[in-house]
This record gives C-alpha cells, structure tokens and sequence, in this order.
C-alpha cells in the first residue's frame, strides 16, 4: 500500500444548527482521478471548501504525502500544492491570459534599485505551462474575450504557476459543448500522465465513468462508499447517492393523447427563430431537444409574448390568440418556466409565498389590494401538492435546495392554471431525487390534461418523458420524432449537430 | 437585543434619545413644550412628502435627484399663475400638474431608456433648475397668504397643519405599501427586475408610475413649502434631494433595492425635523446643520449594511435551524 497524497480522515463541521459534514473521509491517490458525488446538499462543496482552507473543520485529520497538516485559508492551500477550479471563473476579465497567470506572484528582477515584473521569464514559463496542457493560447488575449472553454484553461494554467499536485474541478463541463469538453478531457488525461492527482466533482454519470480511476459517493454529509470504477454501475452509485433503489427514475404511462390544443405557426424571429410551425395535442408531452444556441428558449419567448415576433400565429382551441406581452399569454394559459431560475424564473431573495403567487398577483387582488388569506391558502395547497420542502411559506426562496427552488418555480407556473405548460430545462441544477419527483409532476399534469412542451439538453431526460420531440437546429425546426424505435439519442443528436 | 428589535424599532429609540439630549441641552425645558416639540415637523414637512415617495423609487433600486428642483420649479409656477390670475385654486393645479409633468418626464426616461435613473434624474435636475432660472430670474416668489395661513395654523394650540398632512401622507402610502401588488412589485423589481417581467407584470409602467408621482409629490410639496411662508427663488431645492435621500436611507431603505419601510422614512423624517431644530435652538449654523446630515447619511449607510449583513446571519442560521427541526419532525412522525 502506498501512502496516498491527500488524506482527509473523521471531518466533522457544524454549521449553527446543522451537520454539514460527520465522519467524513477521502484519499486521493498520486496521478488518480477520484470522483466524487453524491446529491445537491449532500456536502461536496463544504468538503472542497474545508480541502482548499475556506472552511475550517471542527475536528479531523488531513494529511498531505502522510504529513499531518492544517490549511489556514486558501492561499495556504495554493502553497502546499492544492488547487481548486471553480464553476464560475475567477479571473480578472480585464486583464490578459499572462497578467491572470501570475497575478499576485509575478516573477521579478532587479534593475537598478527597483525589482519589476520580468515579462520575459512570465512569458517563457507560460508557454512552458500550456505546452504541457497541450493547448494553444494566446496569451495577450484579454480574458473577457474568451470563451469559458478557454477561461477553464487558464485557471487550469494559474493553478500549474503555483505547482499545484493536486486540482480539484468542480462540474468543470457544466457550461461546455461536447467539442470543448473532448478537449478539456484530453487536458485531463495529460495531466494525469504527469502524475497529477485529481478529485472531480460532477453530476454526469457518464463523465464519471469515462474519466474517474475511482469514484466516493457522500450522502447528507456522511461518506457512503469508495470502489473502484469498473466495480460499480450507475445504478449502483445513484442507489448510494439516494439512499435508496430506483428502478426507474422516469415515471412514464402510457397516456392517451387527445386532440390538438395548440397552433404555432410560422413563427419568426430575426436571426433567432426562422419559420418554426408545430401542432400541440391535449395530455401531450412535447420534447425540445438542440443545442444551446439553438433557438429553443427564443422559441418559446415568441410563443409567450416575452420577445416580440416578427410574424407568425398561435392558435389555442381553434382560435388565434393575440399576445403583445407575457401577461396575455398568462391570461390565455400559456405559462412559461424559465431555464434560470435564479435570474429569470424566481426572485430568490423573496419567500415561497411571494414568488408563488408573483404572476397571479392581480387575480387575487382586489382593486389592486392583495388578499393576503387567499395567498396564503393558495400557497400552502402548492406547497403541498409539489412537496416544497420549506418550513414554512414566508422562507427565503434562496435557502432552498435546487431542486426545491425549482418547485417553487412549478409552483409559481401551476398557480396560474396553465392549459400550455413550457418547462425550459426543468431539472437543471437538480439531483436525481428531487428530478424523479418532477417528473412525477409532469406526468401528473399531462394526465389531467396539460399540454407540456419540455425544453431539455437532457438526452435522457427527454427520451423519457416526451411523447414526441422536435429537434431544432440554428432556428430552424429540422426533424419532428415520434415515441417509438426512431426516437433514440444518436439519431437526434446527429439531427441537431 | 439589539437585532431582535425592527429597524423601525431602533429608529424610534435613536428619536427618543435625541429628544432627550436636546431637552436636557436646551435650557428651561424649551425643547420639550408641545409647541417646540411638535414645531419640529414644519421643518421638513416638504420634504418629508418627498421621501414618501423617494422610499418607493429607491426600493426598486432606483434614485430621483431631481426632488428638490422639481419642487421649486412647480412652486413658482404656481406663484406666477397666482399672481396672474389671483385664483389660488388654479395656482395649486399648476403647481400640482407641473410637478406631474416633471415626474412623468423622469418616468418616461428611466423607464424608456436604459439610462441610469442617478444620470437621468441628474440632467432632468438642471433642466428644472434651468426652468426656475429661465421663469422667475433672480426674484423670489411667494404665494396666496391664505395658503400660509393653513400652512402655519396649529391646531389644540400645538398640532401644526404641515404634521397633520404628513401624518395622512404617510398613512396612505404605507397602506399602498403594506397591501397593495404595487408595493409587492417594487421589492420584488429591486430585487430582480428580469424576474417580474417574466411574471408577466409591466415593469416599466410601474416605474413610469412611481417617477410621476414623485413628481406630483414635489408639486403638493411645493405648497406645505409656501405654507410656511417661505419664499421661492432660483437656489431653492439645492441639497434638498440629499436631505430627501438621507430620510430614506436612514429609515432603513437599501440603496440597492428590495429592502424598506415607508414606517421607516416616516421616523427618519422626524429625527432629521428633531436634528434640525434642536441645532438651531443650540445656537448652530446652517453650515453644522448640513455636515451633520451628510454624517447622519453615511453612517446611517454603514450602520444599514451591518445590520443587514448580520440579520442574513441571523436568518440564515434560523433557517438551517428550521429546516433541521422539521426535518427531525419528518423523521420522528415516520
């Protein structure tokens, strides 16, 4: 047995009044790839926080090459060699690629009495970094031209300036198309060639086995297990995560689809949405499957006044619906659920209650007062109905769990009786128990008679649920599928690509 | 103790020990006579007709510099009419309208335009100035002494008029606050306006409606500010907005948005009266009158933002708290 290079052992930390983390436990070998997962909530990030010294465990060992050590804050964690990656970058944006790498410990000369920047040197060590990356790089672009590809490099690359062993990447991929995550893993595969040890965290299973030598699940902040990675099996790992079997997390029947509800019809918009026309039929759950970018979000603002159309027609039970602004839509019952929640969907510093009911205010308002006991009714039957996990109505939005938030955001859709339901990326940011219980949703609403269009970069997710799928490529509508063998994931992507 | 009390609460507290350091200052016990007590709402009165207001556009993030201008502006109007035609209830629909139409002007522009309400406010400002300049040049304006005469009477000996009327403002404006959509709106759209026009509500129109009030709040202010027989010329309304603002910020609106109480601007409101007279019966100057408020302003900001972030605190751990015990009851109740 050798000794591993990162060994975190019986971590407890509190938070007042919770249990972030107990007993918990990790070790990383040198040049391995450990993944590590487990739900939302179930303590990834405190125990990647505790790893690069931004959190302070309440007690427990960590020991680095077997040495016993503490991390006092997070530059401290840089200096012995740890590195984390973060989802959202932490480059300066202003500043060019070669200003962002040594920013903060720029190699310096003396020249007369003075010690200045030495760019030469900067430079030279730079290009040594990103050979070994195998990337290429400007490295006098400015940062805030790049794409997050190519930002994810450079915070690799910064990390490698410190000499970092060890580099912890936090759903590095959640923001990047196939292309630019092939490239990323071949990165990662180089580095691991040149013995540098990595812990990534990610929801993709199939990331996890493609990548991972070994793969720790956690779960309420407690470790479950580690194995080997061609020990185990998805199913396997999302019973750890859960804590319980799941046979099958799409909760599909077989409904019987009525007549058509809804028209869209030569919809357009400039550059964004071309010529786009589709039918929609009563308990139908219509699939939107293309890349991002694609127009599907475009689309769906055309549908519900929330961007203006240069023409086009929606008819709803046979008749056409004028809509200028959202509000009519509303008013008609289309309802629209946005892919971000936190910057489109909800007003997450406000409460359960508040956002429930923000787009049917003036129903239950009288001459513009609110009745606040019919508010509270209202909200307390959608809490219910949805299983918000809130303690009570008035709770922040933004103290509550993904997959949480998103019910709220069903909540707040449902509340206004919708007969057209547009769901954009309903699961994202979500995990796998709370996705079951969406879909659980879904299925409900499409039973009672809802026609849903389901907006998803979920392959899976759509497969599943839609009884149908248009697939939708530069703004155009270019194939339409049918719940039978044609619908398959090779054969959409190939479509949508 | 302390962040277990409101804002509101504090507020009231800070205005208690402030009229008990000037009673105890003053001599005689001249501060705590009804008359002199009470008198401290003349003073500000106006401007605390403006702060209503101001709380509202300030919740939604937003800021109108062009208060005090504005308010002089459709002053003297209203005077010139007045004069013109000698019918006071003309004069008061001028000075009311103009102010509408000043506001309306800082709504469509804030609410049209992706210019920054500080900016759009900032050039309207001069513009209303520039009117006051352009109408009046350098003489100065009164009005109808029968509007001074219900602006300074005093009721059961004691209760002046100008209090009355901000006592009903602010009552109003509080009930709209508290019970209203439109007070919901303007949180929620300080907080995240993105996320209110995706519930289909008309942001901008409620933005145009909340500048134009301002703006007819300037014109009714214009005449509680002739009430106390003051005069109008083209200097008055300088560093108004900033005595506006202050009573904002210091009754517990957040400059960023989302967060406020007109109940707090109304207390605030009073203090800055109780300042502001207690100061010039200690004998001070206009000029320590103006540094103090400019003190009053920022540390009532720092003080805001410690509160605040300790309150988050606060809530936060409550929150964990709650959902731990509930998640206990879950599990006790299987």
């Amino acid at each position: 047995m050798t000794t591993p290079i990162l060994k975190l052992e019986n971590i407890q930390k509190s938070f007042p009044g919770v249990r972030a983390l107990h007993n918990m436990q990790i070790e990383l070998m040198k040049g391995e790839l450990l993944a590590v997962c487990g739900e939302n909530g179930a303590g990834k990030s405190t125990l990647m926080k505790v790893i690069t010294g931004v959190y302070h465990a309440d007690s427990g060992n960590i020991y680095l090459n077997g040495e016993k050590i503490t991390i006092k804050e997070p530059n401290d964690a840089y200096s012995k060699g740890i590195a984390i990656i973060f989802q959202e970058t932490s480059l300066f944006k202003d500043l060019t690629v070669l200003e962002n790498l040594y920013v903060g410990h720029e190699p310096r000369k003396q020249v007369g009495p003075f010690k200045v920047i030495d760019y030469q040197a900067m430079r030279e060590k730079a290009k040594e970094i990103f050979n070994f990356l195998g990337v290429d790089m400007d490295l006098d672009v400015i940062v805030d031209k790049l794409g997050v590809a190519s930002k994810q490099m450079v915070e690799i690359a910064k990390a490698m300036t410190y000499g970092a062993q060890i580099l912890i990447l936090d759903e590095p991929t959640a923001a990047l198309t196939n292309k630019e995550v092939t490239a990323l893993f071949s990165t990662i595969a180089r580095l691991k060639k040149q013995g540098i040890s990595m812990i990534y965290i990610s929801h993709r299973m199939e990331e996890i086995f493609e990548l991972a030598d070994r793969v720790t699940v956690i779960r309420d902040g407690e470790y479950v297990n580690t194995a080997n990675i061609n020990e185990v099996d998805e199913n396997q790992l999302i019973t750890w995560m859960v804590g319980r079997e799941m046979s099958n997390i799409y909760p599909k029947t077989d409904l019987e689809i009525g007549d058509t509800l809804m028209e869209v019809s030569h919809i357009k918009h400039e550059g964004l949405v071309n010529d786009i026309s589709f039918k929609l039929k009563k308990n139908e759950i219509l699939g939107i499957a293309g890349l991002a970018g694609a127009g599907r979000t475009e689309l769906a603002e055309c549908i519900c006044g929330l961007m203006s159309k240069d023409s086009g027609k929606i008819i709803l039970e046979g008749k056409e619906l004028e809509i200028a602004d959202y509000k009519d839509a509303i008013a008609q019952g289309i309802v629209y659920a946005s892919e971000d929640r936190k910057k489109y969907g909800l007003v997450i510093a406000m409460s359960v209650m508040e956002n429930t009911t923000m787009s049917i205010l003036d129903q239950i308002s009288n001459k513009s007062l609110i009745d606040f006991k019919k508010e509270r009714e209202l909200t307390d039957a959608y809490m219910k109905e949805l299983q918000v996990k809130a303690p009570n109505r008035d709770f922040v939005v933004e103290n509550l769990s993904g997959g949480n938030q998103q019910k709220v955001l069903l909540s707040k859709a449902l509340v206004a009786k919708p007969k057209v339901l547009i769901l954009d990326e309903p699961t994202r940011g979500v995990d796998v128990g709370a996705k079951y219980e969406i879909y659980k949703i879904i299925e409900k609403l499409a039973s009672e008679g809802v026609s849903i269009i389901m907006i998803s970069s979920d392959m899976p997710e759509l497969l599943g649920m839609a009884d149908r799928i248009l697939v939708i490529k530069a703004g155009q509508l270019v194939w339409e599928v049918n719940r039978g063998p044609d619908m398959t994931q090779e054969k959409i992507l190939e479509k949508a690509l | 103790m302390l962040s277990r009390l409101s804002y509101p609460q504090i507020l009231t507290i800070i205005l208690i020990v402030l009229i008990a350091f000037f009673a105890i200052i003053i001599p005689n016990g001249v501060f705590l006579r009804p008359r002199v007590l009470l008198g401290t709402t003349t003073d500000v009165a106006y401007l605390g007709l403006m702060a209503l207001p101001m709380t509202l556009i300030i919740l939604t993030g937003g800021i109108d510099l062009s208060v005090g201008f504005l308010m002089a502006a459709s002053g003297m109007l209203c005077s010139m009419v007045f004069k013109m035609t000698g019918s006071l209830p003309l004069g008061i629909l001028v000075a009311l309208g103009a102010g509408l139409i000043g506001g309306a002007l800082n709504g469509f522009i804030v609410s049209r335009t992706k210019i920054p309400p500080f900016i759009a406010t900032l050039g309207t400002m001069s513009i209303f100035n520039g009117i006051t300049w352009f109408v009046g040049g350098s003489h100065s304006f009164t009005s109808s002494s029968a509007l001074v005469e219900i602006g300074s009477a005093r009721f059961f000996g004691s209760l002046p008029s100008q209090l009355i009327v901000l006592v009903i403002m602010f009552l109003i404006f509080d009930f709209i606050h508290n019970r209203s959509t439109l007070g919901r709106y303007l949180h929620a759209i300080g907080y995240n306006e993105n996320a209110v026009n995706f519930s289909g509500v008309n942001t901008q129109r409620v933005k145009f409606g909340i500048y134009t009030l301002s703006g007819f709040m300037c014109g009714f202010a214009a005449l509680t500010f002739f009430g106390r027989s003051f005069e109008i010329n083209s200097t008055t309304g300088l560093n108004m907005n900033i005595e506006v603002i202050t009573m904002v910020v210091l009754g517990g609106t957040s400059v960023m948005g989302g967060v406020g109480t007109i109940r707090g601007t109304f207390i605030a409101t009073l203090i800055v009266g109780v300042l502001r007279k207690g100061l010039s019966l200690m004998g001070a100057s206009g000029d320590v009158y103006n540094f103090v408020l400019g003190g009053v302003l920022i540390v009532s900001l720092i003080a805001f933002a410690y509160l605040e972030a300790r309150k988050k605190i606060v809530s936060r751990t409550n929150a964990i708290k709650n959902l731990t015990e509930s998640a206990v009851e879950n599990t006790a109740g299987k």
